[in-house]
């Protein structure tokens, strides 16, 4: 199966590439968010506003002339410094303020980018966005999509084994007791605040990290990309997939990234015309959206891995009765 | 200039009380509110002209679709996840929002509507006082902004229901111990609050335009209950003044980009300095 996921990107089409490629950022977005949301309990609408910090500095740091390898690193630094500034007036507060204050921070953030690109030299050129160099490692430079695909490819590995090895450490526990009941994990020695911060800012960090990966890989970046419905769907994404969870993240982005195709094919079932598609579909898209993730809250909070995991525990006890089941929860 | 910062500070008092009847019943910040707000505008306007019905009978029909709406929302998918933590019921409210601007953008086809031009009212500048002038319309926000303050605040303070209400959300349990229907005075909560914001929806829709991007102010409006503090009442009535100044100023004189963003800015600078806003109480967000 490893062989077989090495050699697959030399040989599949270009379309498909795509989006695995985008599918794979996207992944990197939802575990950075869920390690904020899922296992710190932290509601942020900030995601959207992150990537486009990642964006927009890695292409600050990509006009000094600055290589790739350098790039990325130094966006995350800066970006868990902003995540600092952003989190830290909030986090100290109980309760959903962070989420108030991410809000805010995703506006003021497009502004400035608004700013940065309406500012400058190539201002008239600039305004629709920049372009970015292509990542050049010296012996060889990725520019074609299945290199992309290994590079993003030993990007997710390497967060993906960040993230589980995270939650094996105290740090993740004391996060998972906050979220339960913070007076409790106060009681229990945790400092309440200082661990919100740090969710935040690992999490930022990583959010910069996928977005500077997002632009380095379309080679252009535009704030028109970057609304408050992105954020909203990568919240989607923790949910749908499961919070708190690492399976969760991927499961969640691979769904979001796969749904808008299960709704243009559930359009040429109906064989509904061009005129309506055009009409339709984004929208309907959206709604499916907000609609799963409501169902998802209301009926099964623990996302796809819960219905998963329920499915496994039916099996592996299969001749016995449901009472069983039900009183066996992980 | 004057006037129009009445105006819009009136549709903000109007917005951000339904966000602090929200938060204190439920302690949810409903993030579907300037959707809910911008929605009943429409519906209003859209059963108003297609009935061809007098233009006053818009503000009724957005008034009934915002407490439909706040009974709907709450009966629907409030009251099943009320065990749950507060985090999930503001996802809800989120994909409730993402969902209702979707359907307006399906129904109305995404475009801007002007229903005061549509409908042919009379919107003439008047004379209120000297140097001061405004439309007519916003005349009338201004003066129900007050009434409805008015009148909510001696609901709350003198009626029955009222303090039942304030009850049920100082401790659900022990209301419900005495035998209060706390889920009734909850969607009761939540259809007053929307109802209200309904009205200011009708209210703008009349003096401004209607589109998919109105239900930013809503948004807005949301800082202003914060600055005014998420529990108070008659906060958010200097909170939206302070709000409205600073937005109204910078658009006149400094970048209009600039004053869409203003309000945001103000709610990072009191979550880092008050964040219990100008007149809530304390306590709520002790740090832990």
């Amino acid at each position: 199966m490893l062989l077989a996921g090495l050699v697959a990107p030399m040989v599949a089409s270009q379309s498909i590439l795509h989006l695995v490629n985008l599918t794979m950022i996207a992944i990197i977005g939802a575990l950075a968010l869920n390690l904020l949301t899922g296992f710190a309990g932290q509601l942020s609408l900030g995601h959207a506003a992150f990537l486009a910090v990642g964006g927009y500095l890695s292409h600050f740091f990509s006009t000094l002339d600055l290589p790739f390898i350098v790039v990325v690193p130094a966006v995350m630094v800066v970006g868990s410094v902003i995540g600092f500034l952003v989190g830290a007036p909030a986090l100290r507060l109980r309760g959903l303020y962070l989420v108030l204050a991410t809000v805010g921070f995703h506006y003021i953030a497009l502004f400035v980018i608004h700013v940065y690109q309406s500012s400058g030299e190539k201002s008239i050129l600039a305004l629709t966005g920049f372009l970015l160099p292509t990542v050049d490692f010296g012996i060889f430079k990725l520019d074609a999509t299945f290199k992309w695909t290994y590079c993003l490819g030993f990007f997710l590995l390497l967060t993906t084994a960040f993230c589980i090895n995270l939650t094996r450490t105290r740090i993740v526990r004391a996060w998972i007791a906050l979220r339960e009941r913070d007076i409790t994990a106060a009681a229990l020695g945790i400092n309440v605040p200082l661990y919100k911060l740090k969710a935040f800012v690992v999490s930022t960090s990583l959010t910069c990290m996928a977005g500077a990966l997002l632009v380095y890989y379309l080679g252009a970046v535009s704030s028109e990309n970057y609304t408050l419905d992105l954020a909203v769907s990568y919240l989607a994404m923790v949910v749908i997939g499961g919070a708190g969870s690492v399976l969760g993240s991927y499961l969640g982005a691979i769904f979001v990234a796969v749904m808008p195709f299960l709704i243009t094919g559930l359009f040429e079932l109906v064989q509904a015309g061009p005129r309506f598609q055009l009409r339709y579909i984004v929208p309907s898209q959206i709604v499916a959206f907000g609609l799963l993730m409501i169902m998802f809250l209301v009926f099964e909070p623990r996302g796809i891995v819960g219905i998963w995991r329920r499915i496994r525990v039916y099996f592996e006890l299969w001749p016995l009765r449901r009472s069983i089941l039900s009183e066996r929860r992980d | 200039m004057i006037g129009d910062i009445l105006f819009l500070a009136s549709i903000y008092v109007m917005i951000a009380a339904g966000y602090v009847i929200v938060y204190s019943s439920s302690r949810v910040l409903n993030f579907a509110h300037g959707d809910v707000f911008m929605i009943s505008a429409f519906m209003g306007f859209s059963v108003v002209s297609a009935l061809s019905l007098p233009a006053l009978f818009t503000f009724p029909v957005a008034i009934a679709v915002g407490i439909i709406a706040g009974f709907a929302i709450y009966a629907i998918l409030m009251s099943p996840i009320a065990g749950q933590p507060v985090f999930a019921a503001v996802l809800v409210t989120i994909g409730l929002g993402i969902i209702l601007r979707a359907i307006v953008i399906v129904g109305f086809s995404g475009q801007v509507i002007f229903p005061g031009r549509a409908l042919g009212i009379d919107n003439s500048m008047i004379n209120v006082v000297a140097g001061i002038s405004m439309t007519r319309y916003s005349l009338v926000a201004v003066a129900s902004s007050v009434v409805v303050m008015a009148a909510l605040l001696a609901f709350f303070r003198y009626s029955k229901l009222g303090f039942e209400m304030r009850a049920a959300s100082f401790d659900a349990r022990l209301a419900a111990y005495r035998g209060m229907p706390i889920h009734l005075l909850f969607a009761i909560a939540w259809g007053i609050a929307l109802g209200f914001g309904a009205f200011a929806g009708g209210l703008y829709g009349m003096n401004n335009q209607i589109g998919v991007e109105t239900a930013f102010v809503g948004l807005k409006a949301l800082v202003v209950a914060l600055v005014g503090g998420m529990d108070s009442l008659s906060g958010a009535i200097p909170a939206a003044l302070i709000v409205a100044t600073l937005e109204v100023l910078l658009q006149r004189y400094v970048d209009p980009h600039l004053s869409e963003v203003v309000p945001f800015i103000v709610l990072l600078v009191i979550l880092f300095l008050r964040p219990w806003g100008l007149r809530g109480t304390k306590e709520i967000i002790d740090r832990v």
